[in-house]
């Protein structure tokens, strides 16, 4: 009785592995969220220009920060020590909103929902450029929200709150936005 | 014992040509478009400001060669996330998530519910459906508490749930989970088989609009839409309105079976965050249906068609405080009003209900659940066939229930004990305690073993304790020479019904050996005591209300034993980037019944499938095209007919649904979804209880837009 069910089953299942190309090194090891919210803090510290205040000097890091349950430990193991725009990249982690002055990004974990007018009072006025996936971050205050698209991540941009912080955006990455509010 | 020859799995010719024809479609697809959804190019400047790396770095590299194209394309694992919602539960728990619903094609919670392992879903007709879990299904299965956002929707006249009534806008729904076995629901009465609960979305996460509308086959024509916006800085809000129009399914010689239905439905849900510690939740939702209906065996009537009004409204307010992370209080108030006429009996119901839940730490291992409720269910019932009456016209029931759990850290994150039990007083028979233990063993992150022992019960319903139904009975010959005599059957109930009990024992064991490859397996075995059924009386009654007719007297009493067992398989598996297979296997098996005082069980083992398969296979393709293809089997049924005992084979099916979705641009969706492809018919049901027209569940397309903004 079970051989017949198995036998069943094995008949069903038998066209898919017909039709499935192995699978490429590269596409098993599946992204996880907070890998793929990682690299996307690396390519924004790319397409955006800071204000030269905002670096010590040439060899000043970029520093990357983390409030809340966020993905700063993949974004340790993947970033620091990394280049970017011929700055070696730094990665932080906070707990305080009193903490989060010194970094270039500043990644707020939707876990900090709550204090989020709180984080945002306590930045500086400028060359800060704040990343989130709390919902409706843009709407907040926030300058680029990563929102959940089914099963993607993509994102959002507020073009007016990165301006008046003194950061360009690159005119390529404000065309891959899910949206470019003002 | 059914031996091998017994098994009701479709000729093998038949198999061959089924899988075939699947097998060509994903074939077709596959061939089509080779390669993954990734787009090809990096943006320009990436590669001068990489470092070089050495092997063992190339994990991270991946990371950094990845462009804002690439990142916006990649599909993010669920499977670990939907994981995380189900890895800590020492229950049989499958989640349905909004993806699934959404590239399901579904119409209809009902419909969704296909989708999980150890539920039998069966469409009776286009209204109506007979769910349940692990056995005794019928169009009001008794067994499985469902709950939609907390509130409690099997109608106490039948203990059964009118699916055609549980709606909202599909888009809006979170998530539907899907507990199978007893014990594992905190709150709530009639968990025997399982718990169903359906969780919409916060309005916080469906801020903007969105408006969908479609037509087709089966779904005539429907739309939908809905609007969320902040309310103030703490709060959020959403109003939705929905309509749907549906085609009557045929019957089973192919002529219109009148069973087609419109619905219009609204709602609302506000929540607020007042304070860091302090969550606030305000819903309702207000319907109105017009359901056809085509009654087949009554008494006096015979066959007869009826337009049922059915109109419901409810509100609902939960409200949570957190004293810490360990250490929170929820609070939940509810009024629930139902008003429709059947036909066969008119029901006017209002509900209220309020219970309370708090969890709090005790000591360095120990985690404390408990709480309790009280609904007050009133009704008016008026029986405007004389084949079918309830008594008292009018009656209020109430229940207090409460519940205490303890889960107790053996080795902290490692082994962990749950105890706990249900109590609750309730009209019918009064006190009822639920006990169960459970235990979880998680060795580490990738696999974990649980079982659990539980004593469940179910009260009897308003219509077990006072129904008097007369139904078409056996034609006999009352003496030589005479001419055959119709007889009919009574039913009655029996207000010194006691509750039926069930002691379940379960094991399961969950797996996860890489994070695209997830399986989880549950068995049980079910012993049924008390179960409620009807014992035959020795001598014809008369019937007051059909002179000249007599009556076979059947009388409901616990007459009833049964033993269950079943086995339920579900596997996740991330193939590609762009490819994602889902499978589930349901098997189950009636080992024994057993009856005192010449009770006769209706044909149990035969009402449920032995075996059933779904699989779904999910591909994302170049230009946002989506394809989802759904492959069911559900192994044959076998009812008797009421009146002569004769057996009414139902065929097993193999049926396929797919969905093709395109998104043109960022805010615009096309679907176009084909269901029940490989048959031009198929049945899948009989409805014994309240019985209607028999009729096949037919091959459909529809197509449907959604614009959002």
């Amino acid at each position: 009785m079970i051989k017949n069910v198995v036998a069943y089953i094995a008949l069903s299942l038998a066209p898919l592995l017909l039709c499935a190309p192995l699978p490429s090194q590269a596409e098993v090891g599946q992204l996880s969220e907070n890998q793929v919210k990682a690299a996307y803090l690396f390519n924004f510290a790319k397409f955006v220009e800071w204000p030269a205040s905002a670096f010590s000097g040439a060899g000043a890091p970029l520093v990357i920060g983390f409030i809340g349950k966020g993905p700063y430990l993949e974004a340790h193991d993947a970033l620091a020590g990394r280049m970017a725009k011929g700055r070696k990249v730094q990665v932080r982690q906070f707990t305080r909103p009193e903490e989060v002055g010194g970094c270039h990004i500043l990644f707020i974990a939707a876990s900090e929902r709550r204090r989020l007018k709180e984080i945002l009072r306590a930045l500086p006025a400028t060359s800060v450029l704040t990343v989130s996936d709390i919902g409706h971050f843009c709407n907040l205050g926030g300058m680029i929200a990563l929102v959940s698209q089914g099963e993607r991540i993509q994102f959002e941009v507020h073009l007016g709150n990165a301006e008046r912080a003194g950061l360009q955006l690159s005119s390529q990455m404000l065309k891959l936005a899910l949206a470019v509010l003002d | 014992m059914p031996s091998p020859s017994q098994l009701m799995l479709p000729p093998l010719g038949k198999l061959i040509k089924d899988a075939a024809r699947f097998a060509s479609v994903l074939a077709l697809c596959a061939a089509s478009w080779p390669g993954s959804a990734r787009a090809e190019t990096l943006p320009s400047g990436v590669a001068s400001e990489i470092e070089e790396t050495s092997p063992a770095e190339t994990g991270r590299a991946d990371i950094l060669e990845l462009g804002l194209e690439d990142l916006m394309n990649m599909t993010v694992t669920s499977v670990s996330r939907k994981s995380q919602l189900v890895s800590d539960a020492a229950a049989a728990v499958f989640v349905i998530t909004q993806e699934d619903i959404r590239r399901s094609g579904v119409t209809s919670i009902a419909e969704a519910l296909r989708m999980a392992p150890g539920l039998e879903v069966a469409r009776i007709d286009a209204n109506k459906w007979a769910i349940s879990s692990r056995g005794f299904n019928g169009r009001f299965a008794s067994k499985m508490l469902v709950l939609f956002d907390g509130r409690t929707v099997y109608t106490p006249l039948f203990s059964g749930v009118f699916w055609d009534r549980q709606d909202t806008m599909l888009e809006d729904i979170d998530r539907i989970e899907v507990i199978r076995g007893p014990g594992a629901a905190l709150w709530g009465a009639n968990a025997v088989n399982g718990v169903i609960n359906i969780i919409t979305r916060s309005s916080g996460d469906t801020l903007g609009t969105q408006v969908s509308a479609g037509g087709g086959t089966q779904e005539k024509a429907f739309g939908a839409a809905r609007y969320g916006s902040q309310l103030g800085e703490d709060a959020t809000f959403r109003l939705y309105g929905k309509y749907t129009d549906r085609n009557s399914m045929d019957d089973l010689t192919g002529h219109d079976a009148n069973n087609g239905w419109t619905a219009l439905r609204g709602g609302f849900r506000v929540d607020a965050d007042p304070s860091a510690q302090n969550s606030l939740t305000l819903q309702g939702d207000v319907f109105s249906e017009r359901l056809h209906e085509t009654y087949v065996d009554t008494v006096p009537q015979g066959i007869f068609e009826h337009t049922t009004p059915v109109f419901g409204a409810n509100l609902l307010s939960r409200w949570k405080h957190s004293y810490s992370e360990t250490a929170d209080l929820e609070l939940q108030l509810y009024y629930d009003r139902t008003d429709t006429h059947l036909g066969v009996i008119n029901e006017q119901r209002d509900t209220f209900d309020i219970d309370f839940q708090n969890r709090f730490a005790l000591g360095a291992v120990q985690e404390i659940v408990w709480g309790g409720g009280f609904r007050l269910s009133h009704d008016r019932i008026a029986s405007p066939t004389s084949g079918l009456t309830l008594a008292p016209p009018t009656q209020d029931t109430n229940l207090t229930s409460s519940f205490l759990q303890d889960n107790i850290a053996l080795v902290p994150e490692r082994v962990h004990l749950i105890l706990g039990s249900k109590f609750e007083v309730n009209s019918y028979t009064g006190f009822e305690w639920q006990p169960n233990g459970r235990i979880i063993w998680t060795p580490n992150r990738q696999h974990t073993v649980w079982g659990a022992v539980s004593r469940a019960v179910r009260t009897p319903s308003r219509g077990e304790e006072s129904l008097s139904l007369y139904q078409p009975g056996p034609l006999v010959q009352l003496g030589p020479g005479q001419p055959p005599v119709q007889l009919l059957t009574h039913l009655s109930g029996d207000d010194h019904l006691r509750a039926e009990e069930l002691i379940a024992y379960e094991l399961g064991y969950r797996v996860e050996p890489t994070n695209t490859l997830s399986a989880d397996l549950a068995l049980y075995y079910n012993r049924y005591r008390k179960l409620s059924i009807f014992t035959a009386g020795s001598t014809l009654e008369p019937a007051p209300q059909f002179p000249q007719q007599a009556a076979v007297p059947l009388t409901l009493g616990n007459f009833g034993r049964a033993q269950t067992c079943g086995l339920e398989l579900a596997a996740d598996y991330k193939a590609l980037s762009w490819w994602r297979l889902r499978g589930t296997y349901t098997y189950q098996r009636i080992l024994a019944t057993e009856t005192e005082q010449n009770a006769a069980f209706s044909n149990v083992k035969g009402e449920s499938p032995k075996h059933q398969v779904s699989l779904r296979s999910s591909m994302d393709l170049h230009h946002h095209v989506e394809l989802d293809l759904w492959l069911r089997y559900v192994s044959a049924l076998e009812f008797s007919d009421a009146a002569t005992g004769a057996p009414i084979p139902v065929d097993s099916y193999l049926t396929l649904d797919t969905r093709v979705a395109w998104k043109p641009w960022n805010r615009v969706e096309l679907a176009l979804v084909g269901q029940n492809l490989l048959q031009s018919g198929h049945q899948e049901y009989l409805a014994q209880q309240l019985p209607t027209q028999a009729t096949q569940v037919g091959r459909s397309v529809y197509g449907k837009v959604t614009w959002q903004y």
